[in-house]
């Protein structure tokens, strides 16, 4: 008898549970938090080249930032933006690390991409790996290295942070230049 | 599923062989996970990309377990065994906010200490080490979980008695940042481990003699 009611009770447990089940869950509620953006990746090294001549400032910056709620299942995940918002960086008076507030979700995944793209033209960027950095009514300046010529553009970097978190205050590490982008600064900066 | 069929063969065989020597028993238990949760931050090294992940984190619904076991007596206080079932989870939110109800085998090895007896039922401890089996994608990669059960158990009929105690799961989880965020530059995978503690409640019962 005790045999009997143990294979029902499986066979219960069996019928009703084959497997797993994802259901959706409701967003979360965002609230303030403060971020921490370091300086990018050389940063100093990215001078203004509008003119002609030996450039002598560092360029400014527009500093695009979205802050996204992930949900995700077995396809993949799905990004819904929570904030979005541009500062912009004047070299003369604003400082890194830079501090800004942004709204953002109080429980994770969230994330938030940053996107910096120099307002003025340098030298040090390389207008071919990122042909975003191509665009720009930069002035003629070429340098030509072996076997690549480099020219001025504006400069971008991408950096950010993944919290699974609630901290109120978050860091954001030192973006970097797209990748498979010659690193000109040691060449270009260095020949002035 | 193949998993669930060998747990359900397991309970057919635990049936059919229960004989002198070897304890047979049936176990029914709770959990209900406490404790604070904790993160730490990844900084990773081939992306310019700070990533918080949970070290600790309590599950938000209790869940429950029906477990059969098989142990040997070497003296009349310690049995060793293996136990094997199955961990029911409800609507658990485990890295997004989607609710999964999950069944989860479970393989353990067990140990029962009698301590001492109080007015002809005794008491004693009992130690499970196991693993927890599944593997499924939540943004990260959740794939299976070792576990550690500790609990005092008091004899309340010949055949039955009930088991009170703390248990420790440590969820095997990986994730691929190029997967979670895109704009990354380059896959980075990160493994860690979510550990868990639940109050664990049981009841059991013997089916052999």
């Amino acid at each position: 008898m005790l045999k009997f009611q143990i294979r029902n009770l499986c066979a219960v447990v069996i019928i009703f549970f084959t497997g797993c089940t994802q259901l959706p869950g409701p967003l979360p509620a965002n609230h303030a938090v403060t971020f921490t953006l370091q300086q990018p990746l050389n940063y100093e090294c990215f001078v203004n080249h509008y003119v002609q001549g030996v450039p002598n400032t560092k360029i400014g910056l527009a500093i695009h930032y979205t802050v996204n709620h992930i949900s995700a299942n077995n396809n993949g995940p799905t990004y819904v933006s929570v904030a979005e918002g541009t500062l912009t960086f004047n070299p003369s008076t604003d400082v890194f690390p830079l501090t800004f507030t942004a709204l953002s979700p109080v429980s994770g995944p969230w994330n938030i991409v940053v996107i910096i793209e120099g307002t003025q033209c340098a030298e040090c960027a390389n207008g071919y790996g990122d042909q975003q950095e191509a665009s720009g009514p930069c002035v003629s300046y070429t340098y030509t290295g072996n076997p690549t010529t480099y020219q001025a553009a504006k400069p971008r970097w991408q950096g950010g942070a993944g919290p699974n978190n609630n901290a109120t205050v978050q860091n954001i590490r030192a973006p970097e230049r797209i990748p498979n982008v010659l690193n000109t600064c040691n060449i270009d900066c260095r020949i002035q | 599923m193949r998993f669930i069929l060998t747990v359900v063969l397991l309970i057919f065989a635990c049936t059919s062989i229960a004989q002198k020597g070897i304890l047979v028993d049936f176990k029914f238990g709770l959990l209900n996970s406490f404790g604070t949760d904790a993160s730490k931050n990844y900084e990773s090294e081939i992306n310019p990309y700070s990533f918080g992940y949970n070290t600790k984190k309590k599950l938000k619904h209790p869940s429950v377990n029906f477990m059969a076991g098989l142990a040997y007596p070497f003296s009349k206080k310690l049995s060793v065994g293996i136990q094997s079932g199955i961990y029911l989870r409800f609507k658990e939110q485990y890295y997004t906010l989607a609710q999964r109800t999950s069944v989860m085998p479970t393989l353990q090895v067990t140990a029962k200490y009698k301590l001492f007896t109080i007015d002809d039922r005794w008491l004693g401890v009992n130690a499970a080490a196991g693993m927890l089996f599944f593997d499924f994608t939540d943004v990260a990669r959740f794939h299976n979980s070792i576990l550690y059960n500790a609990c005092l158990s008091y004899q309340l009929t010949r055949k039955s008695s009930i088991q009170i105690g703390i248990e420790n799961e440590a969820d095997r989880v990986s994730i691929d940042l190029k997967k979670f965020d895109q704009n990354l530059f380059k896959s980075d995978v990160l493994k860690y481990n979510i550990n868990r503690l639940f109050f664990s409640a049981s009841y059991s019962f013997l089916i052999s003699k």
